[in-house]
């Protein structure tokens, strides 16, 4: 297809642009192609249908593009395929004539470059076309875009692709944390030169180093060559921080072919930018386009432009939607569909086409109501308020900042404040919401309070009086139910919560294997009922871990239901603001699990999940617990190293995480739970054994003094961030990885010595004292050793 | 098959009314008169009741897609008077036909003056009679086809007027504007840029100031196509318009739409030139189309209005700047006054820079409170699309049909719409 676009090339400037005239204006979806960090609530259904300001998220997109001009819009679906083909379905008549297509995904995707070549494989796409995320809220004039990448085709034929950015300042508000990207441009052309990714950003949004900002930044470094050509050719070159990615990008055919050939190529940014700008032989350029930055006879100011990526984008573009920023998508223009569109929704009349639109009308103050809505007489309605269609409002209940969903009720003298309901949500009297986000049909009881950034999954029931602490996130999935796409992940530590998080997961997991099938039962039925039975009693009944269900008990209150899901990031909860993590980590630390880290961030750190580590983890997690054979191990771990281009060191550190995951489960089933923490007793066997069946993956990739050494740091950095176990039993593992040949003891008594330097009282310094039986018992082997040396 | 595309044309004009496609009254009078037109065309009715009805459910259906775009009610309203007038022809010939068959002319009920439209207690009482009589189905059935084709007529002339309205308010320009006279104008409207330009035929010398129209910067384009016709134009800036207006003789002004009172729903800063007007007394002066004039009393400056979009009056990248700012102001004065004190920025927002921000806290860089104490302030920025300019402030409309003074507009309104039009449709969406 290529090819004949070529030829159609050839033949003049005038017959050439007849011929695009004539193709169809296609674009293609992704629909959340990787939504981890929406947690818990996309347990429930896809990314790409949760309501923002009352409607399906993915209908901004849509409108988007539909407002655009384009005439077809394929929808790529992975997660919730069929919700989002009957949602299609449902929708599809408002944006006649745009025709609707869903592309279901044959096989799981990980990455934007897995579903383009799922996309590449249906064969539908015929000439360019406009990528978009399923995420994006913008009112950019499209055909503005799409004239931007025609005019760089024509000055440059090799254009590949043009990538859409919004000038939106690093540390804005509405930009997740950790995103970040360095861009040279050639200002003249628009010529992308040089992408460096920078998922750590640059600005840390700590009050601390606030008036020195670059303080603490990581380096760049600039290939030379940039600079050489920029001189040579009397180029101006921009280096731009300030572009937020849109993810929207006008696509020539040439990106899926090239992604079919590189399968290899995971994002489109780090892997496909980074590939084609650094690579000669496939000459391709890649042009920006700045929304905002356009010539005359467009609008005067700046279109908006965002992404939900996390529960703190979340509910920032909400307060955007209702500010109409993203005007003309905003509620009163009653525009886009209800969330009735979407299946599913408690209390829904069934969807037949006519009930789709909405009725919101404004008032002052960016107040919006729908028709329905039923306010007690001293109910206070303030500021940036959306109330869906069929909600209460109590006496002396007070909204502010907030979205109701439709058919919410709130209690008399109940708070809700900066808070998002989706549909169907009861809160009780008195009750309080600050800044937390309560899914379809929660129930909060009467007096509660539920604390800021907290999430509340589908279902989910709060007792009465309840006091939530903030950042807890909750859903009424048991983690059992959750396992296959998970619990593998938590299990090995690496979950995107917190560490305390990923260890209670480990244990709810791991521990009740054989009593959790009733228990599912359980807490399934008991939730969407509104909690007649408490998770508390179905926990009781089932012999749930008594960690689990201390948790829930404890913390939903009597006659509460759900399950402790984890604590959310402070720089992606809800409840925004504030230093970006609560212990202040290492700066080379890299980001909590999300879609596009960096490919070439050196470094072995852990703890954090770039998707490499998150991959390698969920990965070696399944193969470990299935006893497979080293070799397949190690095969599958060089495909990962290979794919993300990372060192020796990388796949040695990932290796003994899992492994040590994997014996903390083993120790955990073997010896029950006792208050939290398993027999240290079972703890030691299991580490013996574990460390036994597969020291051989850890001999594979240490080899080296260099990689002997770098094995004792991610150690050590599991002691500090993913397992804090370890460092109890520190000692232990040493010895166990002496015993098998994966440490020598000269890579140990190197380490000692290096640790004996640490300042008193540092975690090192407290692991060396830890080993020190076991540094004595080494020097006494090893002169003893010597000394048969010499008596031989 | 007819219907099902009718529904689909209606409904990509609605989609397109909201997306804001389509909008202002040229882009939407006439295309609703189209598809008015469509409705009488080409829906099957077998009483006039009926046709009403479908008038009044697809108008309905319109309004609501916009409900600020005031002449689509109007063209409504306009087709319905039309028919209106067809059926009461109608009954009228019945009526005196059968007054003539039957030498009892007591039981023919109302004298067919009760059906003339002028508002009087009699008529309005006579207006369930008249619904009455639409509904009977033997004077409906023949009568049908007798009435459609006017009907249609009817609308056609509608549409004719449409097309020529900006031509027949134009040509009424040399008569207002004289020699060497200076005309400040505001907004951009295809009304008045023919009313200006129409006087640059007579080779009249006179001057135009234009006013910048912030937030919109309509008046840049306005004045570079007045200045391409020969005209002498200046662009001032909205905050000139006061200093200047001793110098001008006339202020010409377009207008969004013009209400039952004869006030004005004009372009925001509309208000603030009527004002200055107002003071140095110069004449006010008003173009707009009759199917602009609405038969709806504005109840609150807030009714019909549009807030577009802040961001020609607030940079996106700022707004994070400003909640910390308006902060701080929470936390130094009014932190107990929850949900009330709202930080409202109009206009240009530089007041609010890092100046008044704590030392410590980089403008860029949003801290809101995760709780408790953030009760008091949400920062915002309306900025709303038109301005309520009050009847008392307007000298002259000049209209397709020719000058008139705000006091007279009640009289057009009944010449142009039914009083049981005003408020249409099944659940009255107006």
């Amino acid at each position: 297809m290529a090819g004949g676009k070529k030829d159609g090339k050839g033949g003049g400037g005038g017959a050439n642009t007849d011929l695009k005239r004539e193709e169809k204006l296609q674009a293609v979806v992704l629909a959340d192609v990787c939504a981890r960090k929406l947690r818990p609530a996309t347990f429930d259904g896809p990314k790409a249908l949760m309501p923002l300001a009352n409607a399906p998220l993915l209908e901004y997109t849509l409108e988007f593009l539909c407002a655009g001009g384009v005439e077809e819009v394929f929808v790529f679906a992975c997660h919730g395929t069929e919700a989002i083909q009957a949602y299609l379905r449902a929708v599809e008549t408002r944006f006649f004539p745009t025709a609707l297509r869903c592309i279901a995904s044959r096989a799981p995707c990980f990455s934007a470059g897995d579903a383009l070549r799922e996309v590449y494989e249906a064969n539908v796409i015929q000439g360019d076309f406009v990528l978009a995320p399923g995420d994006v809220v913008t009112n950019l004039y499209l055909p503005a875009l799409i004239a931007a990448h025609r005019a760089a085709r024509e000055r440059d034929k090799d254009t590949l692709l043009t990538a859409c950015f919004a000038r939106i300042p690093y540390g804005h508000r509405i930009r997740p944390a950790d995103d970040g990207a360095l861009l040279v441009v050639d200002s003249a052309s628009g010529r992308l030169l040089h992408y460096e990714s920078m998922p750590d950003g640059l600005v840390r949004r700590t009050d601390a180093d606030a008036d020195a900002p670059l303080a603490r930044a990581p380096r760049v470094e600039l290939p030379l060559e940039l600079l050489d050509a920029a001189s040579a050719t009397g180029a101006e070159l921009r280096v731009r921080l300030d572009l937020f990615d849109l993810g929207v990008d006008v696509c020539t055919l040439e990106v899926l072919t090239l992604l079919v050939d590189n399968f290899d190529w995971a994002e489109l940014r780090t892997d496909m930018l980074t590939s084609v700008l650094s690579s000669e032989i496939l000459g391709k350029t890649i042009h920006v386009h700045e929304m905002g930055a356009r010539s005359v006879g467009a609008a005067a100011s700046a279109p908006y432009a965002a992404r939900v990526s996390d529960w703190r984008t979340y509910v920032e573009l909400s307060a955007d939607v209702l500010a109409r920023w993203s005007f003309p998508q905003v509620p009163d223009a009653n525009l886009l569909s209800s969330m009735d569109a979407v299946a599913g929704q408690p209390g829904a009349p069934p969807v037949d086409g006519t009930q789709l639109g909405t009725t919101y009308r404004q008032s002052r103050g960016n107040a919006y109501a729908e028709e329905g809505v039923s306010l007690a007489r001293s109910a206070q309605i303030g500021v940036r308020v959306l109330l869906g269609g069929g909600s209460s409002i109590g006496a002396d209940a007070r909204v502010t900042r907030s979205v109701l969903g439709r058919r919410c009720s709130i209690g008399d003298r109940t708070v809700v404040v900066d808070s998002v309901l989706w549909a169907g949500v009861t809160i009780g009297e008195g009750a309080s919401v600050r800044g937390a986000v309560l899914c379809e049909g929660v129930v909060v009881g009467a007096g509660a309070s539920i604390g800021a950034g907290c999430v509340l999954g589908r279902g989910v029931v709060v007792g009465a009086g309840v006091k939530l602490q903030s950042r807890t996130l909750y859903t009424r999935h048991a983690a059992r139910a959750l396992r296959p796409n998970l619990a593998g992940a938590a299990g090995a530590g690496a979950g995107e919560g917190s560490e305390g998080c990923a260890d209670r997961w480990a244990e709810g997991d791991e521990d009740s294997e054989d009593a959790f099938s009733d228990d599912d039962e359980g807490a399934d039925g008991a939730a969407p009922g509104g909690g007649e039975r408490a998770a508390t009693d179905a926990a009781g009944d089932a012999g749930l871990p008594a960690d689990a269900h201390a948790d829930a008990a404890h913390a939903l209150g009597a006659g509460g239901s759900g399950f402790l899901h984890g604590h959310s990031p402070p720089a992606a909860s809800c409840a925004c603001a504030r230093p970006r993590r609560e212990p202040p980590l290492e700066p080379d630390d890299s980001d909590d699990g999300d879609g596009d880290g960096d490919g070439d961030g050196g470094g072995g750190a852990l703890g954090g999940g770039d998707v490499f580590i998150e991959n390698a983890l969920d990965i070696l997690a399944g193969m470990l617990e299935d006893n497979n054979a080293v070799d397949n191990i190690v095969l599958e771990v060089n495909a990962l190293k290979f794919a993300y281009n990372r060192s020796v060191a990388d796949c040695a550190a990932v290796s003994l995480q899992s492994l040590l995951a994997r014996v903390q489960a083993l120790a955990l089933r073997a010896g029950g739970v006792e208050s939290g923490q398993c027999g240290r007793k079972a703890l030691l066997k299991s580490l013996k054994e574990g460390v036994h069946t597969w020291a051989a993956l850890l001999r594979r990739y240490v080899t080296t003094g260099a990689d002997q050494q770098k094995l004792i740091e991610a150690l050590e950095e599991l002691c500090e961030d993913a397992l804090p176990w370890v460092a109890d039993v520190f000692q232990f593992v040493m010895q166990a990885l002496y015993d098998h040949d994966v440490l020598p003891e000269q890579a140990i008594v190197r380490w000692a010595a290096a640790a004996d330097a640490a300042p008193a009282g540092s975690a090192r310094k407290a692991r060396r004292t830890q080993c020190a039986p076991f540094l004595t018992w080494l020097a006494e082997a090893e002169s003893d050793s010597g000394d048969e040396n010499e008596d031989d | 098959m007819a219907s099902d595309a009718f529904e689909r044309e209606v409904s990509v004009f609605t989609t397109k009314l909201k997306r804001r496609q389509l909008s202002g009254f040229h882009q939407t009078a006439s295309r609703t008169a189209e598809l008015m037109r469509s409705v009488v065309v080409h829906t099957r009715w077998q009483t006039p009741a009926k046709l009403i009805e479908r008038i009044q459910r697809v108008g309905a259906e319109l309004v609501r897609a916009a409900p600020q775009e005031l002449c689509i009610g109007n063209i409504v309203r306009r087709v319905l008077h039309i028919v209106r007038e067809e059926v009461d022809g109608l009954v009228r010939e019945l009526e005196r036909a059968s007054a003539s068959s039957r030498s009892d002319a007591l039981t023919t009920g109302m004298p067919p003056s009760a059906f003339s439209t002028a508002p009087s207690l009699h008529n309005l009482l006579a207006a369930n009679l008249h619904n009455e009589a639409l509904r009977t189905p033997e004077l409906c059935s023949a009568a049908v086809h007798e009435i459609k084709q006017p009907i249609i007529d009817g609308v056609n002339e509608l549409i004719d007027e449409l097309g020529s309205l900006v031509h027949s308010i134009a040509e009424q320009a040399p008569e207002h504007i004289h020699a060497r006279e200076v005309i400040l104008t505001l907004g951009r409207s295809r009304i008045v840029e023919a009313f200006l330009k129409r006087v640059a035929k007579t080779e009249r010398p006179f001057e135009v100031i234009v006013a910048d129209t912030a937030p919109s910067y309509e008046g840049a384009e306005v004045a570079r196509r007045l200045s391409e016709a020969g005209i002498q134009a200046t662009l001032i800036t909205d905050a000139a318009v006061f200093a200047l207006m001793a110098r001008i003789n006339k202020v010409i002004i377009p207008t969004h739409a013009v209400m039952a009172d004869g006030g004005l729903l004009a372009p925001a800063g509309t208000l603030a030139v009527a004002l200055a007007a107002q003071h140095h007394s110069v004449p006010f002066v008003v173009c707009a189309g009759i199917p602009q004039l609405t038969p709806i009393f504005l109840t609150d400056a807030d009714d019909f209005n549009l807030l577009l979009a802040p961001a020609p009056i607030l940079s996106y990248d700022e707004t994070a700047a400003l909640e910390v700012n308006a902060l701080c102001d929470a936390d130094g004065g009014a932190d107990g006054a929850e949900g009330s004190a709202a930080a409202v920025v109009d206009g240009p927002a530089r007041r609010a820079g890092a100046s008044s921000g704590p030392a410590g806290v980089p403008p860029g860089i949003a801290c809101r409170q995760p709780s408790g104490r953030d009760d008091g302030f949400a920062t915002d920025s309306p900025n709303p699309a038109y301005d309520y300019v009050p009847p008392g402030l307007i000298s002259l409309l000049i209209t397709n049909i020719g000058g008139t003074h705000p006091s007279y507009i009640y009289r057009l309104l009944t010449e142009f719409y039914n009083p049981l039009d005003i408020h249409f449709g099944p659940q009255a969406a107006l």
